[in-house]
């Protein structure tokens, strides 16, 4: 954990430390012709720009495998087959997840901006465990058994990017940021599906989907990740577009591992969670609007 | 200046995200909790959990017994994991190794398992290396005259076997020394009609399982009292003997064979954790004075307790007095209605319920032993029926954490 915090804060700083130097060199070499006004000659008021807005958008998550456990053990070591039966089998970028929020934009100089993005984040992803009993003296005898598992974790997240902006007398403007994310777990919960084959008994198919379990004490409170990405700002009259798509690196193995075996309803049926930590692709899409205003006409400071 | 400024705005935001990052409560390893079910993948077959010993790895040794071709008895069934409850080794006994009744911890990394010849009906005791996977347990002692091994357990200066003879219609008790020769065989506790029957039912698992037990009332150094529960004049009582022949004889009768104690755990003196099954329900006093002098006679009707509804019919319990950290607690363990298996803490001075945690879900489970850890947690061996079918043992390992909201220390 401390280890991943610091990464984290050595982003965040990095990047501001960046963005400082960089406005430094600019309000001395910047380009008087393209601007009314030299960064110099700009009062402070107009030196920077806030901007606040909203966002939606979904994401797929996959996730990282860490320290694998199972319920079900194998007392048939010559059998590999049936101990890799027990071990569960991830899809990655499967379940939709999807996230909305707010944007809050500081341009520290044109084109180097802080955005912080408090969101409600909800996360999915599946794995699959499959079993089979077989009678070794005769094989019509079977069952067969599939546990599909959809896990959803909501996060209450804070989002923190530094990003640069390309092109700036574009009128689409694509960008490229960076930054580290915070989130608190407010929800967890699971649904299996189990479906199989009786074989035994006249191949009687089975299918049944449990109902939603509560799951939250099994997952960590907090999860740190970074993230980095791109996207594109369009600006029409004072209303900024936002398309972006992020990559999310979870740093923070999310399940508490001294609560990994407390839900007897998991357990009973063979299930228990791996060490995981979530890694995301995410898209989103923004409105955002600028809270400085030259005159009453609301003409906005670009700064 | 300016971004200076807010440089040091968001600096202790961030540091204070730090700290309070890292103030996440300690966590446990792997091998303090966990739960395990063993299976083999064959459809079909029965493996029974009987008793449990941690080994000096701090893995499990679990004694067992599973479904054999050539006998109505179950023959012995061995299984080795390690700390963290993975699969080491087993071992399925092909030979005349019946109805293992109870394990033992021996001084050195042997484990010592009580078992019935399938043929002769006596009884063995067997040394399990727990290194060793691949040889047959050896025998340490053969007491051909031991017929029906029912129950075992330790006590300060040996051991105590609780057995039925057949031909006599009487339960028997046999004191072993700690190198498990005989010191004493009771006299006869006449059943006084034949009840072959039903310690087949019992032992082939087609008809009600008794709650055969044996132990004894004092300290780690002295026993004052030995107590059996198994027929004895035409009901299944609990005998309180001397601890010199197994005589002096102090009875708590049930009624026939369908009230009964079903658990005993000494506190002190007369005071005793004990549950009964009454027609059925379940009951259990955690505070109850039982008086164990010589030519008493009581019955467990005379016993009040708080009728425990969501055990199952006639419920098997383990019971036992634990020590976590400086707290004496009474362990009760069971099964419910809902196929869960189910313990009780009760404060073993007061008697006050302190907690009770659930265990199994979905695939119906039910409590074989279990056993307190030196890590201040419990290992608690049962019996899941994997989709409802297929008897597997199951392994469940708690940690202190999930003993302190147990208990409530």
């Amino acid at each position: 954990m401390r280890k991943n915090l610091f990464i984290l804060l050595v982003l965040l700083l990095f990047g501001l430390s960046f963005q400082t130097s960089h406005a430094q060199k600019k309000g001395l070499y910047g380009d008087n012709k393209k601007k009314p006004k030299s960064s110099t000659q700009k009062s402070p008021f107009e030196q920077t720009q806030w901007w606040l807005g909203i966002k939606w958008g979904g994401n797929f998550t996959n996730v990282n495998v860490g320290d694998r456990y199972s319920v079900f053990t194998s007392v048939d070591p010559s059998n590999t087959e049936l101990a890799e039966s027990f071990q569960k089998e991830y899809s990655d970028f499967k379940k939709a997840g999807w996230h909305f929020g707010f944007i809050v934009s500081y341009n520290f100089y044109k084109d180097i901006t802080a955005t912080l993005q408090p969101a409600f984040y909800r996360t999915r992803y599946e794995y699959v465990n499959e079993y089979n009993w077989v009678n070794s003296n005769n094989t019509d005898q079977s069952l067969q058994t599939s546990y599909t598992h959809t896990n959803t974790i909501d996060y209450v997240e804070f989002p923190l990017t530094v990003r640069y902006e390309l092109l700036q007398n574009f009128v689409v403007k694509p960008y490229v940021q960076v930054g580290g994310f915070w989130g608190i777990m407010t929800r967890a919960s699971k649904q299996i599906e189990v479906e199989g084959i009786d074989a035994a008994a006249g191949n009687t198919q089975f299918e049944s989907t449990n109902s939603t379990v509560n799951i939250n004490s099994i997952y960590k409170r907090n999860n740190f990740g970074v993230m980095f990405g791109g996207g594109l700002n369009a600006d029409v009259g004072n209303v900024r577009f936002m398309l972006e798509c992020n990559y999310r690196l979870g740093l923070t193995q999310v399940v508490d591992p001294n609560k990994r075996f407390s839900d007897a309803r998991l357990n009973g049926i063979g299930d228990v969670l791996d060490d995981t930590k979530l890694n995301s692709l995410e898209f989103s899409f923004g409105l955002l609007f600028p809270l400085k205003y030259l005159t009453g006409g609301y003409e906005r400071v670009d700064p | 200046m300016k971004f200076q400024k807010i440089y040091i705005k968001l600096l202790p935001i961030l540091l204070l995200l730090f700290i309070w990052s890292c103030s996440d409560s300690e966590e446990i390893s792997p091998e303090e909790s966990f739960t395990k079910i063993f299976d083999n993948g064959e459809f079909g077959g029965s493996f029974f959990p009987i008793d449990l010993q941690q080994t000096t790895d701090g893995g499990y040794l679990i004694v067992g017994e599973y479904e054999i071709e050539d006998s109505d008895f179950y023959g012995l069934y061995l299984l080795k994991t390690d700390a963290q409850g993975n699969f080491m080794w087993d071992y399925e006994d092909e030979g005349s190794y019946v109805n293992p009744s109870a394990a033992f911890k021996g001084a050195d990394s042997s484990v010592f398992v009580v078992c019935m010849d399938k043929l002769s009906l006596g009884t063995y005791v067997l040394r399990v290396n727990e290194s060793d996977s691949a040889s047959v347990p050896s025998v340490v002692q053969n007491y051909a005259s031991v017929l029906y091994p029912l129950a075992a357990s330790q006590v300060p200066d040996g051991y105590l076997i609780q057995s039925y003879d057949r031909i006599a219609q009487a339960t028997e008790l046999v004191k072993l020394d700690a190198s498990f020769n005989i010191s004493w065989t009771s006299p006869s506790y006449n059943v006084l009609e034949d009840s072959e029957e039903l310690l087949i039912d019992h032992l082939t698992r087609r008809g009600q399982r008794l709650p055969f037990f044996t132990g004894y009332v004092g300290d780690e150094s002295t026993a004052s009292r030995y107590f059996l529960n198994g027929f004895n004049n035409f009901t299944m009582s609990t005998l309180f003997v001397n601890t010199t022949d197994g005589g002096d004889i102090a009875l708590l009768n049930g009624v026939r064979y369908k009230d009964a104690v079903s658990a005993l755990v000494p506190i002190t003196g007369n005071n005793f954790a004990i549950s009964m099954f009454k027609e059925g329900s379940n009951f259990i006093s955690s505070s109850a004075e039982i008086n164990t002098t010589a030519g008493v006679v009581a019955s467990i009707g005379d016993i009040a307790g708080n009728e425990i509804s969501e055990l199952s019919e006639n419920a098997k319990v383990i019971g036992k007095r634990v020590t976590f950290g400086e707290k004496e607690v009474v362990i009760l363990a069971s099964d419910t209605k809902g196929n869960q298996i189910i313990l009780y803490g009760y404060d073993a001075e007061s008697g006050e319920l302190l907690g009770t945690h659930y265990l199994g879900f979905s695939n119906p489970y039910e409590v074989a032993n279990f056993i307190a850890t030196p890590d201040g947690g419990l290992a608690i061996l049962g019996t899941t029926f994997i989709l409802g079918r297929f008897p597997r043992i199951s392994l469940f390992k708690l940690s202190s954490l999930d003993i302190e909201t147990l208990i409530g220390a």
